[in-house]
């Protein structure tokens, strides 16, 4: 009965086939599913492994300068004028959480306004790109009614961040020296003509027109917190066509919100101020107090919770009749030992491979308990040994959670996730007008079922790299709990990786672990991510410039042993982060 | 004039007095004159739009009707509930309707077709440097905004943001959002309810005398002078891709100051109870209805979109027990999946049915404000399989003030049946044909026709080339 009616399905399904393979074999080519990971990447430039010829540079002229490219050697050095550059990034408007810390950070005040705000739209995985941040009429609203709120705020309880005089007494002389003294910090530059009397004259018009001084000061700091400089971080265009460096200011801004998700602070802004950023040792030497303050704890947050799937994690919904067990508390455990260990990793405790073949890991109760393991005596994630089939991320609750349905593993979902995210090889969308995929039958595996894409080449293409790696974790379903079995067929979670050097089978998914950790391909993703994140810009396809300098930061963090602070260090100190391309003013 | 100066809540700026110097019974119905919170429908004319976007398509066979007047006695089953609540007699569903400038370069549909959807512009495809259009909605708002304290409402069940949201190389904006208010600006939308509720009240305490809320008024003027001159320094001094980036920055601020003058809630309105927000789809989802039900009730904003669910669907719907709505519309074929869309269709339009309710509710002289309202349900795609963007679904609820009859089943098809042939390639080219055909079915002609519907004076919407045949009553 079981084969009667997989037979008629396979048969319909072999009909259906020919018929789309007619329709959709250019597509699959259009598609970019070359068959191998790792390899031209959608236009991403060569792979990492690309061993220092260079090659990848010859059209771009030297344009990086080669060594001051990365790792920083040179301090500017031009050569002839390069045919690519290093771009730029559009003026970038702060985020919901950039604006929170900065508003705490300039003034004091613990409101956290913009959390409320509607979120921001993403690009490249991450919500601080700047061409994605976009501002209309209500999000001016929102933040000028928090500006109000902020205002009244600070002038009730953290009054001496702001004044230093009577406003009473001192009238408009009294706002000028506090507006001397603010500006500079909360425009992240130093003050210039034109700055401080337009906003004196809002003081000297509200309190004329009946307003207390109190009244009068709020408006003026709710001016200062919706201008252009503050809500933005400027830029600017020197009017003359060709590659510049970044100013002290600049840099110090974008260094800062970088790793600290806000504005630069005391410190930093003295060590722009004096040129200590302009060179290399300088920049490293800021770069590295950031990373090990408390703040650089920013960066390991919002940068790893949305390259990883934990802030995804927090909108996934298991279905409470299929997982009952799940809840709130499992989530939360999940989330944390996944950040945990990224947090390791970030600071450079561990090697980046970890993520993937780690066999300890951040355990509380609620967690051992959902992977079958003693208790570990905390609520609080303690590093502990995990049981042998768990190892690292892709075994990971949070990992098997926001990437699953909410009823079921999904294998084909997980398996483009890894593609994407690890490998940097995303596939397209599946072809217009895709068959029926038959009803998998009680004792038919997952495996057995998508076996189907593999019959069909304009499948396969894609379905090849992304099904073997999804299908390893099989074993987990849609919480991540550990089964032999499903639908009464046990699972078989070997496979073969299709990469760059070839094809590699795998036992299962610590194998798949190994081979992962190993690809030559993740270190230049990785950088990739980070690249996004740390400008405010994807990389552009089709630059050999950005190119070249992923190139370069993915071997620069391979050679250093894959420890992330080198890999972050790579990125601030290439041409990329530290020179723009500015145009000539029109004429 | 005696009424409009009494109102327990409303007040005169002293601006909109001087300009009224002199006002006496012989001078034109000046809508700013009238205390806020009243609707100044103008009689025979409707008043408010509203899109209702669901996301994945619907069925055809479960939705079009087959005859050109609606039966509730035999509704297509995924319509069976606006039958049940007695609203065929104040909808329209029209077939056949197409927008083939969803159709994307390669794959991409949802995303493409999201940005379609209101805007019938053909997204480029980039992941962040985005080219679209305005879309209907914030057209409408240019004109029905001045009536109404907040120019138009963007609300929605999903937010912006989440990784791996966006579609084949066209970027997350565009799937998550209908609403644009110029090509490079997508609008966020909220989705928390009582947040929601709150902005539309303009943050107003109820407590202010006329005369502080007039200072303040000043107060808010004169910080928005300041910024348009600080954007003015600031913009000789960048790039211009820069400068046409900070061009965003200076229209929210000469948007935010039109909205100074608009009107505030009355006292009674302000009063009512927010919903709360909740972590349960279903709640939050009852509490973002009852929030449009507050926006037009209270007459707080005359245009609103909403959207259901982001490009490719709220995902997991276990109260009609499917995991991943997106992902069964592809398994459309076998028995179980069909069957699971179709719940979740039907879902949808319970959803619709209820707020359509809601709005007949309303008692607006002798008619209601579902009457006076055209809200218009559609989605990103045709059918989720396809993913087509022909026949898309367009249901029509409400009379837009007696300019659309309703109770029928309006039919379109294309004069040249080869722009569905080009249309339903991926290629650049061929959608570019398909455009340039001049069929009349096209979704533009459908926006056109509901903008002039409700007092919108233009005749033409993106691509449109007529008025939708048939719709209007003259």
């Amino acid at each position: 009965m079981k084969h009667k009616k997989l037979a008629v399905t396979t048969k319909a399904l072999a009909r259906q086939m020919a018929v789309v393979s007619a329709l959709t074999v250019g597509l699959a080519v259009a598609s970019g599913c070359t068959g191998t990971i790792g390899g031209d990447n959608n236009g991403m430039g060569p792979p990492g492994t690309n061993p220092g010829a260079g090659a990848s540079s010859s059209t771009g002229g030297g344009g990086p300068g080669g060594s001051s490219a990365v790792g920083g050697q040179g301090d500017g050095s031009t050569s002839t004028a390069p045919l690519t550059g290093p771009g730029r990034v559009l003026i970038h408007r702060l985020n919901v959480v950039e604006y929170n810390n900065t508003v705490h950070d300039l003034l004091g005040t613990s409101q956290r306004l913009s959390s409320n705000f509607p979120a921001d739209f993403t690009a490249f995985g991450f919500d601080n790109v700047a061409s994605a941040l976009t501002l209309t009429d209500v999000t001016l609203g929102q933040f000028s009614e928090a500006a109000k709120r902020i205002a009244v705020d600070v002038l009730a309880e953290h009054r001496s961040n702001v004044l230093s005089c009577d406003l009473a007494a001192g009238k408009e002389t009294c706002v000028k020296a506090a507006l001397e003294a603010l500006l500079p910090r909360a425009w992240r530059r130093p003050v210039e003509a034109g700055d401080v009397e337009p906003l004196v004259g809002i003081y000297t018009a509200i309190k004329a027109d009946g307003n207390t001084e109190d009244e009068a000061f709020a408006r003026v700091l709710q001016a200062v917190l919706t201008a252009p400089e503050f809500l933005y971080r400027v830029e600017r265009n020197s009017g003359v066509a060709g590659i510049r460096d970044l100013n002290g200011y600049e840099l110090a801004s974008r260094l800062s919100y970088f790793i600290w998700s806000t504005m630069p602070d005391a410190e930093l802004t003295t060590a722009a101020a004096s040129g200590a950023l302009k060179d290399t040792s300088g920049l490293t030497s800021q770069l590295k107090r950031l990373l090990s303050s408390d703040k650089g704890a920013a960066f390991t947050e919002n940068f790893g919770s949305q390259w990883l799937p934990v802030r995804a994690l927090q909108s996934a919904k298991p279905s409470p009749d299929v997982y009952g067990d799940f809840d709130e508390e499992l989530r939360a455990a999940m989330g944390m030992e996944t950040m945990r260990l990224f947090v390791d990793i970030a600071k450079g405790s561990r090697p980046l491979p970890e993520l993937f073949t780690s066999t300890s890991g951040y355990v509380n109760d609620r967690l051992a308990k959902h992977y079958g393991m003693a208790p570990v005596g905390s609520d609080t994630p303690v590093f502990t040994k995990l049981p042998t089939n768990r190892t690292g991320l892709l075994t990971q609750g949070s990992f098997l959670t926001a990437v699953a349905f909410t009823n079921d593993s999904h294998p084909v979902k997980r398996g483009k996730w890894i593609l994407a995210n690890v490998l940097c090889k995303e596939p397209p969308e599946p072809p217009f007008a895709i068959p029926e995929v038959p009803e998998r039958a009680e004792g038919t595996s997952r495996k057995e079922q998508l076996a189907a894409h593999q019959r069909e080449p304009v499948c396969a293409a894609c379905h090849a790299l992304m099904d073997p790696l999804g299908l390893a974790l099989e074993q987990y379903d849609g919480i991540g709990s550990f089964r032999t079995e499903d639908r009464g067929a046990v699972i078989d979670p070997s496979g073969v990786f299709k990469g760059d050097t070839g094809e590699l089978p795998f036992a299962g998914p610590a194998e798949l672990g190994q081979i992962i950790a190993t690809a030559p391909s993740v270190a230049r993703c990785v950088a990739q991510h980070v690249f996004a994140y740390g400008i405010g810009r994807g990389p552009r396809s089709g630059s050999d410039f950005d190119s070249f300098i992923l190139d370069q930061v993915g071997k620069t963090f391979q050679a250093s042993g894959q420890l992330f602070p080198q890999l972050v260090e790579a990125m601030v100190t290439s041409d990329v982060f530290r020179k723009r391309e500015d145009e000539a003013n029109a004429p | 004039m005696k009424n409009l100066t009494m109102t327990n809540s409303g007040f005169l700026s002293r601006r909109s007095v001087l300009r009224g110097a002199g006002v006496c019974l012989a001078l034109p119905f000046l809508e700013s004159l009238l205390p806020r919170g009243v609707s100044a429908a103008p009689p025979g004319k409707p008043v408010r739009l509203i899109y209702w976007h669901i996301p994945n398509g619907i069925l055809r066979d479960l939705w079009d009707p087959t005859g050109a007047m609606l039966d509730a006695a035999t509704p297509p089953a995924s319509l069976a509930p606006l039958a049940t609540a007695g609203l065929f007699p104040d909808v329209n569903v029209l077939t056949g309707v197409d927008n083939l400038a969803g159709v994307p370069s390669g794959p991409g549909d949802h995303a493409s077709g999201m940005g379609a959807l209101l805007t019938c512009v053909a997204a480029r495809k980039s992941v962040d440097n985005y080219e679209l259009g305005i879309s209907a909605d914030q057209v409408a708002a240019k004109t029905l905004g001045a009536f109404t304290p907040r120019p138009s409402l963007e609300v929605g069940m999903a937010g912006g943001g989440g990784n791996g949201d966006c579609d084949n190389g066209y970027g997350c904006a565009y799937a998550q959002t209908i609403s644009w208010s110029d090509a490079k600006t997508p609008r966020t939308k909220y989705k928390n309810p009582k947040e929601a509720w709150t902005w539309l009240l303009g943050n107003q305490s109820a407590n202010l005398s006329a005369e502080q809320r007039e200072r303040i008024r000043r107060g808010d003027k004169t910080v928005l002078d300041y910024l348009t001159a600080e954007a003015g320094r600031l913009s000789p001094k960048l790039t211009a891709e820069d400068r046409q980036k900070l061009e965003q920055y200076l229209t929210s601020v000469q948007e935010t100051e039109k909205q100074l003058d608009s009107g505030v809630a009355t006292a009674a309105c302000q009063a009512e109870v927010a919903p709360e927000d909740s972590t349960s789809y279903q709640t939050r989802m009852a509490a973002m209805q009852k929030v449009m039900e507050f926006a037009v009730r209270c007459d707080l904003t005359r245009v609103i979109t909403f959207s259901l669910g982001n490009a490719f669907g709220p995902g997991a719907m276990p109260w009609v027990d499917v995991g991943d709505y997106h992902g069964l519309t592809h398994n459309i074929r076998g028995a179980g999946s069909r069957d699971g869309v179709a719940r979740c269709i039907l879902w949808e339009v319970e959803q619709i049915a209820a707020f359509a309710k809601s709005l007949k509710a309303i008692v607006e002289g002798e008619h209601t404000a579902l009457y006076n309202t055209v809200l218009m349900v559609s989605s990103e795609i045709g059918e989720g399989d396809p993913h087509d963007h022909e026949r898309l679904p367009c249901l029509l609820a409400g009379n837009a003030g007696g300019a659309i009859a309703t109770g029928r089943h309006l039919n379109y098809s294309p004069e040249d049946g080869k722009a569905r042939q080009l249309g339903r390639s991926r290629n650049i080219g061929d959608r570019t044909q398909a455009l340039a055909i001049p069929n009349t079915n096209r979704m533009a002609n459908l926006h056109l026709s509901l903008l002039q519907s409700v007092g919108v004076q233009t005749d033409k919407f993106a691509d449109s080339n007529q008025p939708l045949a048939g719709l209007l009553t003259t």
